[in-house]
């Protein structure tokens, strides 16, 4: 009980300074708002398939914008040494891993359902009918990309050109991630049922037990200084 | 002095028998085995295609299992057997994904499909080539080792999953093992599989062993600069 | 045309292979002018002490 209420106010913390200057959710918001643009104009949206299309952008749009604020996660720890601070506290490593994720996914999954709204918006899709199972998809593709995320961040953060490692690590790895949420997104914006894209759900719940397991048992080595 | 004579006739009888298998290779893939029916003599490719890849998965799990000895043990040499192994296999993934387009050009009609295995090799390219990156970007040796340790072990996890979703997203490659059908292999076929087998297996473990004594030395002479700057 | 992919094949391979071991000769011979380079400083720096400790 008392792991889960240390991880619970790790990721309070996380949640109270993000608050503060809204830094991170402005950025990833307006990243996702630029690129969703520059992807209308670019590709033609009237003479497509919308549907087909429109998963593939708002996955590649909400990756990218949450690489940019993952790498933010850990600068105010680098920066004052705060997170030797946290490393002190009665916690065990996993705790402040589990924290830090949990932050991570509020501050991932509050921009990605505006940004699925927005490209709502710019390709006329029509998200009602589908909403929970894409807010399961939602959660569960978040889910699987701030695990990687989070751990690596920690990695990212800690050396001068982080950012570059950051992208360079993230996005390889969570190739199955992004091609498990098209495939699942797909189908629904198509207005089939839920059972058309159970293989997918399942194949992504198991790489999230999978990334949440490692970064669970390697996040501490990633954070020795 | 006795010891590096000693290392020097291992090195020459290494290199000799690695010749010797890869004549014995050459020999099989185009004398020894026999046309296939469907494909013709394009399916030759398939000698070296089929060991590289499995040369290179091989080489991933070595990265993997170094990692979690280095993360364990803090040695180095664990650090330089990851990184070895992780070039000779990205190497040999290269030759499988050069190999195979154009196997597939004459089988298929095209230089390139979004298959399964193929997807599959070079998605896993591309995830090592980030693993032989991580030294460019960080700032010290040990963290580079740790750092590492990490992302190959996590990259090997990846390894399956990348396969099955990418299997589930397409597919159409020649079952070789398992199943028989069109793609399968004749009896004759098999010793020259087998050779072919053990000369990857011969050539990885030298080109792993030579890039280990290249980054024991690279290691070595950074100890020394570091020691004189201080 | 058949065989023609066969021979590329091949000889791609034997570039990339060979290619690979020049790379490492490459990176051979700059650690052997780091190591020169070590030297010649050892050199200088031992015989400005007079003493090798």
């Amino acid at each position: 009980m008392a792991y889960f209420h240390g991880v619970w106010l790790i990721a309070r913390k996380d949640l109270v300074s993000e608050s503060r200057t809204l830094e991170r959710l402005s950025s990833m918001l307006f990243l996702a708002l630029t690129v969703l643009v520059i992807f209308s104009f670019a590709l033609d949206f009237s003479r497509h398939q919308m549907a087909d299309l429109a998963a593939g952008v708002l996955w590649v749009t909400l990756s990218l914008s949450a690489v940019l604020s993952l790498h933010e996660s850990f600068r105010l720890e680098r920066e004052d040494k705060a997170l030797w601070a946290l490393r002190l506290a009665p916690l065990d490593e996993s705790a402040i891993y589990l924290g830090k994720l949990l932050a991570n996914l509020l501050l991932l999954g509050g921009p990605a359902v505006l940004t699925l709204l927005l490209g709502a918006l710019f390709f006329n899709l029509d998200l009602a009918p589908a909403a929970a199972p894409l807010a399961l998809v939602l959660l569960l593709n978040m889910l699987g990309f701030a695990s990687l995320g989070t751990l690596f961040a920690a990695l990212s953060s800690s050396t001068r050109r982080g950012e570059i490692l950051l992208h360079l690590l993230l996005l390889p790895l969570s190739i199955p991630l992004i091609l498990a949420a098209v495939r699942s997104t797909t189908p629904l914006l198509l207005g089939r049922g839920f059972s058309a894209i159970t293989l997918w759900l399942k194949l992504t719940v198991i790489m999230d037990i999978a990334f949440v397991t490692a970064g669970i048992l390697l996040f501490e080595y990633l954070t020795e200084e | 002095m006795n010891l590096a004579l000693q290392t020097t006739v291992r090195s020459i009888c290494l290199w000799a028998v690695l010749t010797l298998c890869m004549l014995a290779s050459i020999h099989g893939v185009f004398l020894d085995a026999p046309r296939e029916r469907v494909m013709g003599d394009v399916q030759r490719i398939f000698y070296f295609h089929f060991p590289a890849a499995l040369g290179s998965f091989l080489a991933f799990a070595v990265v993997c299992f170094a990692g979690v000895s280095y993360l364990c043990t803090r040695q180095r040499r664990w650090d330089h057997l990851g990184r070895a192994s992780a070039e000779v296999g990205v190497l040999f993934c290269t030759i499988v994904l050069v190999s195979g387009p154009l196997w597939a050009k004459s089988a298929w009609g095209t230089w390139w499909t979004w298959e399964a295995r193929l997807t599959t090799m070079l998605v896993l390219w591309l995830l090592y080539i980030s693993y032989l990156m991580i030294g460019l970007y960080t700032d010290s040796r040990e963290q580079r080792a740790r750092a590492a340790a990490v992302v190959g072990i996590v990259a090997f996890l990846d390894v399956p999953i990348v396969y099955f979703s990418v299997k589930w997203w397409r597919g159409h490659h020649p079952i070789i093992l398992g199943r028989g059908g069109e793609g399968g292999l004749s009896p004759e076929m098999w010793p020259v599989v087998w050779i072919c087998l053990v000369t990857f297996l011969l050539l990885y473990g030298i080109l792993v062993g030579l890039r280990m004594s290249l980054a024991r030395a690279e290691d070595i002479v950074l100890d020394m600069e570091e020691h004189l700057q201080n | 045309m058949s065989l023609n992919l066969l021979f590329w094949a091949y000889t791609l391979i034997w570039i990339l292979l060979a290619g690979y071991l020049g790379l490492l000769g490459l990176r051979q011979q700059a650690l052997t002018r780091r190591v020169d380079r070590l030297r010649a400083r050892l050199g200088s720096q031992t015989a400005g002490k007079q003493e090798p400790s």
